[in-house]
């Protein structure tokens, strides 16, 4: 039996110190971006960017592109093109042209998750043009495009009004009717790429567009704490109600107001079940940045009249917002999610809620606490 | 054989042990997607589903330690014999070992599926077969002791594990787990019996009732040990509802290995491929305990060595494990197994309870004579 033991420690020696596949960084092709632009005939142009591990390359990313019938279709291509095998988990971001969806043909996005080696945390993003043109171009001032598109989105997601769109929050909601997607947009203007809004999407299909500040309200109605540099024109003659005209110290027609928002919580409300309508408040703390005239804040009554003044001009937005969404039937905030918990029935409204929701009644309304006015009255 | 069973002191345990060891059998491979099978049930109610099993498994866990506290030191192939006589109890400590040969082949089959879809798509599944039973072997011959120190060691793993699951708070939903009760009554009843395959393994202590030094505490550790695992299913079973869509729920295959693809530091990302790594000595324990269990029968029985015994039943265990192809057959032998389950883990013990507290009424004695039974 002792020799028996013996053997057998010796064997898992042998065998827990092996390899079964070696992964050598310097020969892999690691893959961190992919862009498809989708084709009428149902085909795409996959453009992929990977980064150079061998320390000697002149350049640290370099990018290809195929024409394939499906993602494992290109990878397959890709690796006839490649001195090395296509390493998949480094993948950041993955990019869509409009097209995309115009022939419907997300579900090749969707089987991504489905292999294990993609992770799902990749972000998602529509480029208005080309996504592929995107990757491809030699910028000036990115040294590797792939790498700061992840940055950009990473930040913005993180710390400004871009809600999370990971190929899990993708996967999640368009498995379900009640809560549909926002993506974020990105524009290549020149040597720059810019993120400049949300695409709105119902059934597979972009149906609108959200501006920064509405992305701030969608992402905190979807329960995330969203800080944001918020930038707001009032003009003299809306300033009456709230009474913020007396304390400007300059005779002006309009008023620019920029504000931090350091804390923001949304709240939703079924406040009828039947007619179905929901009350939205959305309560935030505010820090004072920029006020573009000058402003008696050391008179007592100032700040509530500026408070005031703000709750009136973002609910206003806000409300606008709510109107758009259901005009367009994207319910990217998950009012169906809500609803659905509520009266349950899921399946009938999972069924229905897109017929119900641009019927639906929905209030917005913001709170406002100014919290400091900057470090000069 | 003798009914009662009085291992040498040196390899006695003591009570608090139980806990681990509980703990491990009842936490292994099952865990991956245990989730899937009960929302298929139930829906979003299936968390209530694992509070109805769960509470279900604390009763019969105490009828079971009750059943063997009124012996003075018995396992369960020794009540077999006594109260229903060698042939029958021969018959049924035989189906018995067949049960746990059955679940040591799941738990192999399975945790070789995952490490093949997940990690190495071509790997032969011999080459972990044969890992996972050199391990076997090497640790079990070092007997129950070395065994439920593993345990031990796979209780680090499982509170490692279960800290991950943190990071899915991040995208969860609550609102999908209401409203509560949408589900029919029969349907929550429907996934409480599915947990039964994961849940299964806590009726262990029917063998390990002999080895315990303290026996009054047992009661207390393994209600904790059941507690705790019952703890952890329904953590990660919330967190799936709330994290998953439904429809992603129902297609994926192990629900909880994606939920950690997400799980990300700034010095190392993609930890779902460290745990099912590291997950491999929870599947060990799991191996290590139920070969043990049918060893030991061969032992009681027919005073069979057990370290020899330990080498047929891996190389049987191992055959076994490598004829079975594909997904679709290991999903196949689940079910069976699942149903087996109930009967082994839940519905037999009840029955053993009532027929222990019939025959010690009737006999009208409670403690036993001096062969260890009772006549």
């Amino acid at each position: 039996m002792r020799g028996l033991r013996l053997c057998a420690v010796l064997v898992l020696l042998g065998v827990l110190s092996a390899c079964q596949s070696t992964s050598i960084l310097e020969r892999q092709s690691i893959l961190v971006a992919l862009a498809y632009d989708a084709k009428e005939d149902r085909t795409f142009q996959v453009t992929g960017t990977f980064i150079e591990a061998e320390p000697e390359a002149q350049e640290s990313s370099h990018t290809i592109s195929v024409e394939a019938e499906t993602s494992k279709g290109a990878r397959r291509k890709m690796n006839q093109m490649l001195p090395y095998t296509v390493a998949a988990g480094q993948t950041r971001v993955i990019l869509l042209d409009r097209d995309m969806f115009r022939f419907k043909m997300l579900n090749e996005i969707e089987v991504l998750s489905r292999d294990p080696f993609f992770g799902d945390m990749i972000n998602i993003a529509i480029v208005d043009g080309s996504p592929g043109e995107l990757l491809k171009h030699k910028y000036e001032e990115y040294s590797n495009i792939a790498t700061s598109l992840n940055s950009l989105l990473e930040h913005n997601t993180k710390m400004n009004w871009v809600p999370s769109m990971t190929l899990h929050d993708f996967t999640r909601s368009r498995g379900i009717n009640r809560i549909d997607l926002a993506i974020p947009l990105i524009k290549k203007e020149e040597e720059e790429v810019i993120l400049s809004s949300l695409a709105l999407i119902h059934r597979d299909q972009i149906v609108g567009e959200a501006t920064p500040n509405e992305g701030f309200f969608l992402k905190t109605l979807k329960g995330t704490d969203t800080p944001y540099l918020y930038e707001l024109n009032i003009k003299k003659k809306d300033m009456q109600e709230s009474g913020m005209d007396r304390y400007l110290l300059q005779d002006t027609d309009t008023v620019k107001v920029v504000f931090n928002v350091t804390k923001s919580k949304g709240k939703i409300k079924l406040v009828d079940k039947k007619d179905i309508k929901f009350n939205t408040v959305v309560d935030i703390d505010i820090d004072i940045q920029e006020v573009s005239q000058r402003y008696n804040f050391t008179e007592s009554g100032a700040i509530n009249a500026l408070e005031h003044q703000l709750m009136i001009e973002l609910s206003k937005q806000l409300q606008q917002f709510l109107d758009k969404l259901r005009k367009v039937n994207s319910d990217c905030v998950g009012f169906g999610e809500i609803y659905r918990s509520r009266v349950g029935n899921s399946e009938v409204v999972e069924e229905k809620w897109e017929e119900m929701f641009p019927q639906s009644t929905i209030n917005g309304q913001v709170t406002i606490k100014v919290i400091r006015t900057g470090i000069i009255e | 054989m003798k009914v009662l069973s009085n291992p040498p002191e040196n390899i006695q345990i003591h009570a608090y042990l139980l806990f681990f060891v509980i703990c491990n059998v009842q936490i292994g491979v099952g865990i991956f997607n245990f989730e899937r099978y009960i929302y298929q049930a139930s829906k979003h109610d299936a968390w209530i589903s694992v509070i109805l099993a769960a509470l279900f498994t604390h009763f019969v866990m105490w009828l079971i330690v009750r059943a063997l506290s009124r012996y003075e030191s018995a396992d369960l192939y020794g009540i077999h014999y006594d109260l229903f006589g060698k042939v029958i109890g021969t018959l049924f400590n035989c189906i018995y070992m067949l049960y746990y040969l059955c679940i040591t082949i799941v738990i192999m089959r399975n945790y070789i599926d995952v490490i093949q879809a997940w990690i190495f798509p071509d790997i032969p599944t011999w080459l972990i077969v044969s890992l996972l039973s050199i391990l076997t072997i090497y640790a079990g011959f070092g007997g129950i002791r070395v065994i439920i120190g593993m345990c031990m060691l796979g209780f680090v793993v499982i509170l490692f594990t279960v800290f991950l699951f943190y990071s899915s708070l991040k995208y969860a939903i609550w609102t999908q787990l209401l409203p509560i009760m949408e589900s029919g009554v029969m349907d929550i009843i429907d996934g409480a019996i599915r947990m039964s395959f994961t849940l299964a393994g806590f009726e262990i202590i029917l063998f390990i009732y002999p080895y315990i030094v303290n026996k009054e505490r047992t009661m207390r550790y393994s209600q904790l040990a059941l507690l705790f695992a019952n703890m952890v299913y329904l953590i990660i079973m919330t967190l799936s509802i709330v994290y998953f869509s439904s429809d992603q729920m129902l297609r994926s295959i192990w629900p909880s290995i994606n939920m950690l693809k997400i799980v990300k530091y700034p010095f190392l990302e993609r930890l779902e491929f460290v745990v099912i790594s590291v997950w491999m000595l929870m599947v060990l324990t799991g191996i290590l305990i139920n070969t043990w269990a049918v060893t030991r029968g061969f032992k009681r029985m027919w005073n069979l060595n057990q370290k020899v015994m330990l080498l047929i039943v891996i190389a049987l265990a191992s055959g076994i494990t490598i004829a079975i192809h594909g997904h679709t057959a290991i999903e196949q032998i689940n079910k069976w197994l699942g149903s087996g389950n109930v009967v082994f883990s839940l519905i037999y013990p009840i029955f053993l309870s009532g027929i222990v507290t019939i025959v010690f009424k009737f006999r009208g004695r409670k403690r036993p004579d001096s062969k260890g039974g009772t006549s």
